[in-house]
């Protein structure tokens, strides 16, 4: 054997030495390399298979008498203002091939809109919806995941989310309720309600009304309540109720 | 008994997984000890004596140890009135934050663990979820669960990584030191609490295993009140850890400590052989000076009984063969006979005595340097404090010294007079001859003097020549204690 071939036996022999693992290490390298792959697999995998579609659809005139929408991940906003029927734009979210499924019904006058996902443990299915719906049409909102904007909408709503904030601009009408799990309740009204039903168990509510008289009950157990520009008279016509668990409680007069 | 192959461990999940449950219990236990000590600390700032500090450190030394297996030492005792070392504040201080830090870290595989158990049950219980593109079956429950195990490893594996930083960071805040460089067989018995650890080096040529002299050891045998753990490495065996047999118990802390220190037993092993081929040596020049010392003996003593009595013999037979010779020319012859006899009998008595003193075997030390003194030409003044006889490798080594250095006197010093002095201290012999005459003399020109400096230093002694010009000489030696076991007293 030349002195070179054992020069090069010699210096392999050592870096074998240097490179052999205890078989404790192996294993804990075998294992974060098998949580590193299937996490890394799986991340690619949802990047690839992420998908984002949106499609529009008129519902026709049949919706009289009201509309209720039902939305388990997604944000739900509602136009007042349409002049025949609901028009509707969704947005769908999905991954791994897993989308929401909708179902769109009318019975007895009343538009029925659900929406679902599957449960996922790994990534998520959204569903966003934006409607534009007729006035004096009542409607009523659920979203499990998801916040809920009213817009320039003239009737009465009932809008709940457990996962989200509530945003009302521009309401005139008789009866609005709105009620958050855990998010933000914000109301501004053009018009004063006949009655006003916010509640929040750990957000905030904010809500601003035309100056006048108001039967108004605010109040929050660990938070604070205020009432600002408002004359509170058990007397009034129009019955404010903006209660808080948790969260500060602020009614306020607009102009 | 057990074999310990440090680059080929086994596995030992059992002894990983118990470690790292005392890494956790350590980590639980260190974060209410975080939130004491913050609590405490402010007594120990506003002016506290050390004692409140040395008990929260003493505390924290015994959770380490108890817990990560730490062998931190003892806490040097507290002196009264000092002020409290700032190392030991800070780490106190540093002591939640850090623990909270290392729990964060070792418990995010433990939260995915939970997290995959959960899944997999979901799957087994026929859940309608869907991981990825599949639905959570009892199939996919299966797959969770693998990964869940792996999950479990590295948890244990963050673990016992949490454990070994927090002991190294304890141990480095909490030891003393004067701890940091020691040897590696203090180290060790201090690490492992066995004061009466002892380290057998092994030295492949001579397949023997020697301690960190080089004296050679015997490990002990089974069952007996002592074990041993062998230590190897890359497959080659380094050394044997000799420890009391009560440790056999914690072997785990026996593999740990060697793993720590086998770079050290290495370097310790290279010194140990070292010192044993030094020591071979030394035994080996000792034994051809005592041999050569035997030899004289002998010659000297063949020549006593034998040439020297059968010449004395011839003398006496002489004198009776003059006293029958009436012839004067007879009895002269006779008489330059006798006294050519006579010479040569003192020659061959002188030549006996330069081989190695009869009387010097005899009698001791003290009268063969007395009978060397008178015979001098130039007097001569003994100062001998000899308590025990020397052996008689020392004594012979003695009597040469003074011999060539009073001969030495004699020949070329000039000198008037000379002193010999033989002191017995607890150390050494020393012996010491100076005279007032010319000096000048070099000891490595005189085969005499290099001769004894060869005889002296095999006694692991010293020959030292001081010999200013005009100054005088000084011959001295100093044999160490170990080689003067003699018995009876000196005469």
């Amino acid at each position: 054997m030349s002195a070179t071939t054992e020069l090069v036996d010699s210096t392999n022999a050592r870096l074998s030495r240097r490179r052999r693992l205890s078989p404790w290490t192996l294993l804990v390298t075998a294992s974060f390399a098998l949580l590193l792959t299937g996490a890394l697999l799986l991340g690619i995998w949802w990047l690839a298979s992420s998908r984002t579609r949106s499609a529009a659809y008129y519902t026709g005139p049949a919706a009289r008498t009201g509309i209720e929408v039902n939305v388990q991940s997604g944000d739900v906003t509602i136009v007042g203002g349409s002049q025949v029927g609901v028009f509707v734009n969704r947005t769908d979210h999905s991954v791994f091939g897993h989308g929401p499924r909708e179902q769109v019904v009318v019975r007895a006058g009343i538009l029925h809109l659900v929406s679902t996902c599957p449960s996922l443990v790994v990534g998520s299915c959204v569903s966003s919806y934006r409607l534009n719906v007729p006035d004096d049409v009542p409607i009523s909102v659920r979203a499990d995941q998801g916040n809920i904007s009213l817009d320039g909408y003239h009737g009465s709503a009932d809008l709940a989310t457990d996962h989200g904030a509530i945003s009302v601009e521009g309401y005139c009408g008789f009866v609005l309720g709105a009620a958050s799990a855990s998010g933000n309740v914000t109301v501004n009204t053009a018009c004063s309600p006949e009655r006003l039903i916010l509640r929040s168990d750990s957000g905030t509510i904010n809500a601003t009304v035309p100056t006048g008289d108001y039967q108004i009950n605010a109040s929050s157990s660990s938070g604070s309540a205020h009432v600002y520009g408002l004359v509170n008279d058990i007397g009034a016509p129009w019955d404010i109720q903006a209660l808080s668990n948790s969260g500060n409680v602020t009614v306020t007069s607009g102009a | 008994m057990s074999t310990l192959d440090l680059s080929r461990d086994r596995l030992a999940l059992h002894r990983r997984f118990e470690r790292a449950a005392r890494s956790l219990a350590y980590l639980g236990l260190g974060l209410a000890l975080g939130v004491l000590y913050l609590v405490a600390l402010p007594v120990v700032l506003l002016g506290d004596t050390g004692a409140t500090l040395r008990r929260l450190l003493q505390l924290e030394r015994t959770s380490t140890n108890r817990l990560l297996g730490a062998r931190i030492p003892a806490l040097p005792p507290t002196v009264p009135g000092s002020s409290p070392e700032r190392r030991k504040i800070a780490f106190l201080a540093t002591k939640l934050p850090l623990t909270a830090l290392a729990t964060a870290v070792s418990l995010i595989p433990g939260a995915l663990v939970l997290v995959l158990v959960v899944r997999a049950s979901d799957g087994f219980d026929g859940s309608t979820s869907y991981l990825g593109p599949w639905s959570l079956g009892p199939l996919l429950g299966l797959v969770l669960l693998l990964l869940a195990s792996a999950a479990f490893v590295l948890c244990a594996a963050a673990l016992i990584t949490s454990g070994s930083v927090l002991a190294r960071f304890s141990r480095g805040a909490l030891a003393s030191r004067a701890d940091v460089g020691v040897p590696v067989r203090e180290a060790l018995a201090e690490r492992l609490g066995d004061r009466t650890l002892a380290i057998a080096y092994w030295l492949p040529e001579r397949e023997l295993f020697v301690d960190e002299h080089g004296h050679p050891v015997a490990l002990p045998e089974p069952n007996s009140d002592r074990s041993w753990v062998a230590v190897e490495h890359g497959g080659r065996r380094v050394a044997a850890i000799i420890h009391d047999a009560e440790l056999e118990a914690r072997p785990e802390l026996v593999e740990a400590a060697a793993a720590g220190a086998v770079l050290a037993f290495e370097n310790e092993r290279l010194k140990a052989d070292l010192r044993a081929r030094l020591e071979e040596l030394r035994a080996s020049r000792k034994r051809i000076v005592e041999a050569s010392l035997e030899t004289r003996k002998q010659f000297e003593r063949d020549l006593h009984d034998g040439a020297q009595q059968r010449l004395v013999s011839l003398s006496i037979d002489l004198e009776v063969l003059r006293g029958r010779v009436e012839d004067e020319a007879s009895r002269e012859f006779v008489d330059a006979a006798r006294a050519k006899l006579a010479d040569a009998l003192g020659e061959l008595r002188e030549f006996a005595r330069g081989i190695h003193p009869a009387l010097l075997t005899d009698r001791g030390l003290a009268p063969a340097l007395e009978a060397l003194a008178l015979r001098s030409p130039v007097p001569v003044e003994l100062e001998l404090q000899l308590n025990q006889r020397p052996a008689s490798s020392v004594e012979a080594a003695v009597y040469f010294v003074v011999a060539e250095a009073l001969t030495n006197v004699a020949r070329y010093a000039s000198a008037t007079h000379a002193v010999v002095s033989v002191t017995d201290t607890r150390e050494a012999l020393i012996v010491e001859v100076r005279d007032d005459g010319v000096g000048g003399a070099e000891a490595s020109r005189g085969s005499g003097l290099r001769g004894l400096g060869d005889r002296v230093a095999a006694l692991d002694g010293r020959l030292i020549v001081e010999s200013p010009p005009g100054g005088g000489t000084r011959v001295g030696a100093r044999i160490p204690r170990k080689h003067q076991a003699g018995g009876e007293p000196a005469r």
